[in-house]
């Protein structure tokens, strides 16, 4: 199997560019989608399985308030963050009680509800064609994008340029920076959060639920925050797909992507923030590598290998390094 | 419908006619058919120290867990400082006052010492999001206050050398001792302990008993512990509650308990139980 | 065992607590009657002909249901295992099945039983190779969780590497129906009922009357223990790896031949409403599965009285959140504690 590197090289240069930015952008999005999951299980131990949810609500709500309310796009960001918050707080309520087990199957649940609703429900969503579909009933023509021009002519012109990347030969380049700013700002401040006396009490939750109630924290409480953080970054990942896809389809929101996450989560390191972003860009690189390899095999074989992939990486690491690359031993409470 | 067994109560450390700080009237609780806990009673003077003792199986520990509202009663009476405390849960009784430790110690093992101790300090309003995020100053200041003050308390527990130290790393005994300060970190006015001398030695027993009389002397705080080390039962409590099937059979001081043919034939004919034993020379309470 | 009426001294709580509490103590009573309701409802709405037309595809869909759920509550009695692979178990039953019934070409009967053969022989072998070995490191829920998982999409995509995503279908009589009464069902599904129905009793009848079904039953309740009283537990455990793995295969070859179509996706696609029908029926029970699933494939069918059939899976999610809101032990599990 012949390296990526040697791929780069060979290929245009230009479409190496492309490769790399398609890597990152993708590696970004799932970084932020992953945070999510890191606040839950390396530092609640709660286990949300639902996460593709939030992300399907995050980008199917950004497209309908832009398109069909004709909100701005960064007011329609922010309703929609709102919407996935309320929604985790809906599938939080009744569900956070159980153990961590029915809870990780509630919430598996849940996100395919959410995925069947926007599979379904055509007037809304546009089912199976996607908001193109509803893009293109307006009576005055509004796409869900065309916000987005603004936001990436600033973020050319204010960082880009600044800095000498040009953003007139790479299209995709302002989403990058934007999408990885808003990543590290996050990770820095999942990181101050954890070591707050409120993360305190989140890592208290995860170690012994029971030994914190009985210092008197009310830990139904902290777990619906957790899941609500999870929820927002979840549905900012979801915001990120659908200004990179320019159209939302619910195929996008299957379950594979919350198990990509995992591997990810896996990956990068329980109780590791910047190992998530570590672990993606990782996983991002050899998923999207293999694509690009000149394998003579046919595309849905390709698809299976990649996936297959995905699964030996989530067994290999369970089996044999629980704590990932960034994780520390001392935390990790995979051992119940 | 508390019930007296006996017919003198011992006289707590307070003055009589205190009222109790803990009540316990007719509780019951069932799991799939057996009463672990039926119709329980008896009440705790404040500022006491009582023991609560019973053969195997007794119903000693899901009493605990249902008077700290880990298990939800199916009936009875539960006033903790005159106020009903049927059914509320366990932070929010926490929060009230009634701190318990557990019978399988749960030091939080993948924390340091020092941040199970922080844990545990009540008014950390760095602990409630908004708060974090619009006073950190006043966050950052209680941080400080409580830090030095877990330190104080671990030095009284001989701890705070490994303050730094994952919890973990400690021993059986040491975690004990953890489990303990923690409870007090979060100043509490009356401490449930369930079995608190298992497991540790001789030495640390004597500092955490002796520290338990301090505080029921300076501060006027209210134990309630779940013992089987009949020595410590006879020695250090005001009054002790004799539980067997799920009932209170025997109430009263340590050296009556002690001779009721009811208890030691709880215990005889109690599951696997042991006899208590009566104190070398003529006993008695100092 | 309770007194009288306790009058002052006491909380007994609300009339709603009160109903609650009936509700609690007889679970099965309160189940079928809401089922009962549900029915009598529809009947009225849409007519008993209806009715019982979908009531007729309900049980063969309930059927394989319940065949999958036992695999999947049986494997977690014992190990506590949440087997996450289970559906595409199924899948790789069917895709067995159409090896030798469609391109081999030999008769059903022969591809199904070697399906089953085989969907077993996989499951000792992953016990062997990757669940033994795990339980002797005392690896946590999460990571077990996690490789069942990954275990998942290893086969899922395995079938699908190898097999193509192409929608295939056994060689099967799919036209011919039998009619009774003015209801009509398919004589393939007719089959697969009476199949399941029969595998079903034969598996309940297992576990209560054999020794090896009282086995499995002590080691359900308590592992460890039942390991002091002499019970080869190591045996015991591949034994009902061979059940569930086995009794997956079974379902997915019925599942295949009675709706027609096969993807690498099919078995994944079933997990979710075979995890309502474990927790529905109570997790670890296997009468709870067989309920549960029977119960869910009607469920799903007679929704399509009232709405759209693309929504019919959402009965099944529904279900199950139902379930966790109300009595998260199912039906017939134990009462656990708050």
């Amino acid at each position: 199997m012949s390296d990526v590197l040697p791929l780069a090289i060979s290929l245009n240069f230009l479409t190496a560019w492309d490769f790399w930015i398609g890597v990152f952008i993708l590696a970004g999005v799932y970084g932020l989608f992953t945070l999510g999951l890191q606040i839950n299980v390396g530092y609640t131990g709660i286990i949300n399985f639902g996460q593709a949810g939030f992300m399907a609500i995050g980008a199917y709500a950004s497209v309908i308030f832009t398109v069909e309310v004709g909100l701005p796009m960064l007011v329609s960001l922010a309703l929609a963050i709102l919407v996935a918050i309320a929604a985790g707080l809906l599938i939080g309520l009744p569900s956070l009680r159980l153990r961590a087990d029915y809870f990780a199957i509630a919430t598996i649940a849940f996100a395919e509800i959410i995925r069947l609703t926007g599979q379904n429900a055509r007037g809304l969503t546009g089912g199976n064609q996607g908001t193109i579909a509803i893009e293109l009933q307006q009576e005055e023509s509004r796409f869900f994008t065309d916000g987005w021009f603004e936001v990436s002519d600033w973020v050319g012109s204010n960082i880009l340029d600044p800095i000498g990347l040009g953003a007139q030969e790479f299209a995709s380049l302002p989403l990058l920076a934007l999408v990885w700013l808003v990543l590290v700002v996050m990770v820095v401040v999942l990181n101050r959060l954890v070591r707050s006396p409120w993360g305190r009490v989140l890592r208290a939750i995860r170690e012994d639920e029971d030994a914190a109630r009985a210092l008197g924290k009310n830990a139904f409480a902290y777990k619906l925050q957790s899941l609500s953080i999870a929820a927002s970054l979840g549905a900012l990942a979801g915001f990120f797909i659908a200004v990179r896809l320019e159209t939302v389809n619910q195929d996008v929101f299957q379950p594979l992507v919350t198990f990509i996450g995992y591997a990810i989560l896996v990956l990068g390191g329980l109780a590791s923030f910047a190992g998530v972003m570590v672990g993606a860009v990782i996983l991002w690189t050899v998923l999207e590598g293999m694509r690009f390899l000149d394998l003579p095999l046919g595309a849905d074989k390709i698809a299976a290998l990649r996936f297959i992939l995905v699964g030996l990486i989530l067994i290999g690491l369970m089996a044999f390094r629980p704590q990932g690359m960034l994780g520390k031993r001392e935390e990790m409470v995979l051992g119940e | 419908m508390s019930e007296q067994a006996s017919s003198t109560t011992a006289a707590p450390a307070s003055g009589d006619g205190a009222p109790p700080i803990l009540e316990i009237g007719d509780v019951w609780k069932h799991f799939g058919g057996i009463h672990a806990v039926a119709g329980a009673s008896f009440s705790v003077p404040k500022g006491s120290i009582t023991a609560l003792i019973g053969p195997n199986g007794a119903g000693k520990t899901t009493l605990f867990n249902v008077v700290t509202g880990f298990y939800r009663p199916d009936r009875g009476r539960i006033a903790y400082e005159g106020r009903s405390i049927f059914g509320k849960r366990p932070h929010t009784i926490a929060r009230a006052g009634m701190v318990r430790t557990f019978q399988i110690t749960k030091a939080l093992a993948a924390m340091p010492v020092i941040d199970n101790m922080m844990l545990a300090a009540p008014h950390q309003p760095g602990e409630q999001l908004p708060a974090l995020v619009a006073r950190p100053l006043a966050s950052r200041q209680r941080e400080h206050e409580v830090h030095d003050r877990a330190l104080d308390l671990l030095e009284r527990f001989d701890l705070h050398t490994k303050a730094d130290d994952y919890a973990g790393t400690l021993s059986g005994g040491q975690r004990k001792l953890l489990e303990l300060a923690r409870a007090l970190m979060a100043e509490p006015r009356m401490v449930l302990l369930d079995e608190p001398m298992a497991g540790i030695n001789p030495t640390l027993g004597r500092r955490l008993l002796d520290h338990m009389h301090d505080l029921r002397q300076d501060h006027e705080v209210t134990f309630l512990f779940i013992e089987h080390d009949m020595d410590v039962v006879m020695n250090h409590s005001d009054e002790v509650v004799v539980m067997a099937q799920g009932d209170v059979i025997v109430k009263g001081p340590p050296h009556e308990v002690r001779e009721d043919q009811r208890v030691i034939d709880a215990y005889l004919g109690g599951a696997g139980g042991a006899a208590p034993e009566p104190p070398p020379g003529d006993g008695g309470a100092a | 065992m309770e007194a009288g009426t306790l009058a002052a001294a006491g909380e007994r709580g609300s009339a709603l607590a009160q109903a609650r509490g009936f509700a609690s103590r007889h679970p099965v009573q309160v189940f079928v009657a809401i089922l009962v309701v549900v029915a009598l409802a529809l009947i009225a709405a849409e007519g008993l002909r209806s009715f019982a037309q979908v009531s007729i595809n309900g049980l063969v869909a309930g059927s394989y249901f319940a065949l999958g759920a036992i695999g999947l509550t049986l494997v977690y009695g014992i190990l506590k295992l949440v087997n996450f692979a289970h559906g595409d178990m199924l899948t790789f039953g069917a895709y067995v099945a159409f090896l030798f019934n469609v391109t081999i070409g030999m008769p059903l009967l022969i591809a199904l039983l070697v399906a089953v053969a085989a969907t077993a022989a996989v499951g000792v072998v992953l016990e062997l190779g990757m669940w033994r070995p795990m339980r002797r490191k005392k690896a946590g829920m999460l990571q077990l969780l996690l490789m069942a998982i990954g275990l998942a999409f290893v086969l899922r995509n395995a079938i699908q590497f190898v097999a193509g995503t192409q929608p295939r279908t056994l060689d099967v009589d799919r036209t011919s129906a039998i009619s009774f009464l003015d209801l009509t069902i398919g004589r393939t599904q007719l089959i697969v009922l009476v199949t399941g129905i029969v595998v079903l009793l034969a598996v309940a009848l297992m576990l209560r009357r054999t020794s090896l079904g009282r086995q499995m039953r002590a080691l359900a309740d308590n592992f460890d223990l039942a390991e002091t009283t002499g019970i080869d537990t190591g045996r015991v455990v591949i034994v009902t790896w061979i059940l569930s793995a086995g009794l997956a295969g079974l379902a997915g070859v019925l599942v295949v031949a009675s709706t027609g179509s096969l993807t690498p996706n099919t078995g994944f696609q079933l997990l979710l409403a075979m995890f309502a029908a474990v927790i529905l029926g109570g997790i670890g029970n296997a009468y709870g599965a067989l309920a549960g699933g029977l119960v869910l494939g009607l469920s799903q069918e007679w929704s399509t009285l009232v709405i759209a059939a693309q929504w019919k899976i959402a009965v099944s999610f529904a279900v199950l959140i139902l379930v966790l809101v109300f009595r998260p032990q199912g039906i017939f599990g134990s009462a656990r504690t708050l």
